[in-house]
């Protein structure tokens, strides 16, 4: 991947749009009759930009959407609507052969490190798999790559012909890692890589996410429910709810004054590990998501929301621009 | 804590008899609960937490055992009770709610009907009083039109209304002691600030002391009073919630707390701990945490620190404070 070589700094403070979406939308079909089919609305109308060499988090609860939107972003999943572009070209309607060029391009970390490793795989044969798919059929070359993968990760060379379960939750999340920037990809979905994970590897995984990225310009599309890890590793962040998006900003601005009453009660509910914040009167959301078989009308969020006025419950909220940020709300917060 | 002690766990053993060796899950812990307190106990995976708990709830299995120790709960000595008596304990006087509000309630049953069978295996009651106080219980526990919910299958229930189902099982007969295992960890932060709220609000009104199990710091500082810090199978620390905060004692305590993401500062880079948990099989021979230890000493590798004294109630497993004697319990 020579190509990316000669990209300075220059070209991410210009501020390439490496993926975007358009208007995306996700359902999947969960039954009802043939008149009357249902759908979950996994991903609603998502307009999105993801820039060449930053770390966009998305966040949000359970069932919000998160891990489809990444998955159909790189068609893990095909689109149900809706467009991706992917350096300014449309991937959404390629064909195979077409788009298996591009695919090495984009690679995914998984949550679960016990799940997605093959049990019957060495870690050679598991880190040397993209590299065979794509044409490096030498095996002294794969075998040099593989261990040059290993080191870059830190899984010592001595583990070359292990399988997976004789490492630890961390250790197969750092080969998992080493799968996906086997090939040199531009973009990597890293969907809740870490929430496996104890506190202490956390931070290791975390860390080595982090000096990966520097090191071989990688575009990360974070996933996480996690806020404060999202603060740690996101330049900007687009939270979610029930398929749509709330708020997206920069990090330190969106975290210090959310616009969305959502991200505030979001915020507003990560237990903080200070005993001298406890006492404080925490405003807590009341009840729980709504079905996303049967959103709700209007602004998704207004059957929760404690600030809902009529219009919500009638009316979808446009995007507002208020400087970088972009949030959907008829309300934003002051 | 000088209060009265309802539950008091001393140098519990918990040993599992595997084919590759014996494994010290549980290594002489000792907690005390006090009435109508909150008690935390956070570990990483493996450290010894929930094994802790299903030894005090009489549940482990074979290969593992009690080998050591006691548990008086409220001046009874109930480690070594019949399988019969020990069924009247439990759940009545010591109940306890666990991680998968999913996999813990029958799929084949109303929820209502398992809540009510708690109460007839242990009080005197008609069905139709028993009846009443599962709809009384799950509106204590906030469940919206307890009425109809009583007749609610678990699957028709979201992860949050199951979990305080549980909550509310395990509430019914008013135990002394409620012992949760990480109770909030497969909920989404919303609905985990309802629950812990919830559980602090019982706590509170009916007097029940918690054992609350996680492995988050942050649920910790939120709800605990008193708080004990487990690896490989020891107490590592223990401290009233504030002082264990302020003045951590323990470096593997200092590692946990500085490892995690900070929502109010910008970090380029997160303090890790070095290595990984031992494996319980091979603990060092000195102190179990000396391997990952940023501020080990040539004696860590060889003796095993007791836990010393380092404040008022703050015991920390470490020879920096060997000069505050032993903590007496």
């Amino acid at each position: 991947m020579n190509s990316r070589e000669g990209q300075g700094p220059e070209m991410l403070s210009a501020r390439k749009v490496l993926l975007e979406a358009r208007n995306l939308v996700k359902e999947f079909p969960v039954g009802g009759t043939r008149r009357n089919p249902q759908v979950v609305h996994a991903v609603t109308d998502v307009n999105l930009k993801i820039y060449e060499g930053e770390t966009l988090a998305l966040v949000g609860e359970s069932g919000c959407g998160k891990s489809t939107l990444g998955r159909v972003l790189i068609r893990l999943l095909e689109p149900t609507g809706g467009d991706i572009l992917y350096e300014g070209q449309s991937i959404a309607g390629m064909g195979e052969a077409e788009f298996a060029g591009l695919r090495r391009q984009m690679q995914i970390i998984f949550q679960d490190p016990y799940a997605s490793l093959n049990p019957r795989m060495s870690v050679k044969e598991i880190i040397g798999e993209p590299l065979l798919t794509y044409g490096m059929k030498d095996k002294a070359e794969r075998e040099q790559r593989v261990r040059e993968l290993m080191r870059e990760v830190g899984i010592a060379q001595e583990f070359y012909n292990r399988y997976p379960h004789q490492f630890s939750g961390g250790q197969r999340q750092r080969i998992g890692i080493a799968r996906a920037i086997a090939l040199n990809p531009k973009l990597v979905i890293c969907d809740e890589p870490v929430s496996a994970l104890d506190v202490s590897i956390q931070s290791q995984v975390l860390n080595l996410l982090k000096d990966l990225q520097e090191k071989y310009r990688l575009t990360y599309l974070f996933i996480s429910h996690d806020l404060s890890v999202v603060k740690f590793i996101a330049d900007r962040v687009c939270v979610m709810f029930l398929g749509k998006v709330c708020e997206i900003g920069d990090t330190d601005s969106l975290y210090e004054k959310p616009l969305h009453p959502y991200t505030r009660f979001l915020m507003n509910a990560i237990p903080k590990a200070d005993p001298r914040l406890r006492n404080q009167e925490k405003e807590l959301l009341s009840g729980e998501i709504p079905s996303p078989v049967n959103p709700p009308a209007g602004c998704r969020f207004h059957t929760r929301c404690p600030y809902a006025k009529n219009i919500c419950g009638r009316e979808e909220p446009v995007c507002r621009t208020v400087g970088e940020r972009q949030v959907f709300c008829h309300f934003p917060l002051g | 804590m000088n209060e009265s002690i309802v539950l008091d766990i001393r140098n519990l053993q918990s040993y599992f008899f595997t084919a590759k060796g014996e494994v010290p899950a549980v290594d002489g812990v000792s907690i005390q609960v006090p009435a109508g307190k909150i008690i935390g106990v956070v570990g990483e995976s493996g450290c010894g937490k929930s094994m802790t708990a299903m030894s005090v709830m009489g549940l482990l299995r074979y290969p593992g055992r009690v080998v050591g120790g006691t548990i008086t709960l409220d001046g009874r000595d109930i480690t070594h009770l019949s399988p019969r008596e020990l069924s009247k304990v439990r759940g009545n006087e010591i109940s306890m709610i666990f991680q998968e509000p999913m996999t813990s309630l029958n799929p084949v049953y109303p929820v209502g009907k398992q809540v009510q069978e708690a109460i007839l295996l242990h009080q005197k009651v008609s069905k139709a009083e028993a009846r009443k106080r599962v709809v009384d219980i799950f509106q204590a526990v906030g469940i919206p039109e307890p009425e109809k919910r009583y007749y609610s299958y678990p699957h028709q229930l979201s992860g949050g209304l199951r979990q305080r189902v549980m909550i509310g099982m395990a509430m019914v007969c008013r135990p002394k002691v409620m012992i949760a295992d990480e109770p909030t960890t497969a909920l989404d932060v919303t609905i985990e600030a309802q629950i812990l709220r919830l559980m602090k609000q019982l706590c509170s009104e009916q007097g029940t002391s918690i054992i609350l199990i996680t492995h988050n710091m942050g649920v910790v500082a939120e709800v605990c009073d008193y708080v004990y810090v487990m690896y490989a199978g020891k107490v590592m620390e223990q401290a009233e919630t504030f002082e264990l905060f302020e003045r951590t004692g323990h470096p593997y305590t200092q590692g946990l707390l500085r490892s995690i993401p900070k929502l109010d500062e910008k970090a380029d880079r997160l303090y890790t701990i070095n290595g990984v948990v031992p494996n319980l099989l091979h603990l060092p021979e000195g102190c179990s945490f000396c391997t990952r230890c940023s501020q080990a000493q040539k004696r860590c590798f060889k003796e095993r620190p007791d836990l010393y004294k380092a404040g008022e109630a703050h015991g920390v497993r470490c020879f920096q404070y060997e000069g505050g004697g032993q903590l007496d319990e």
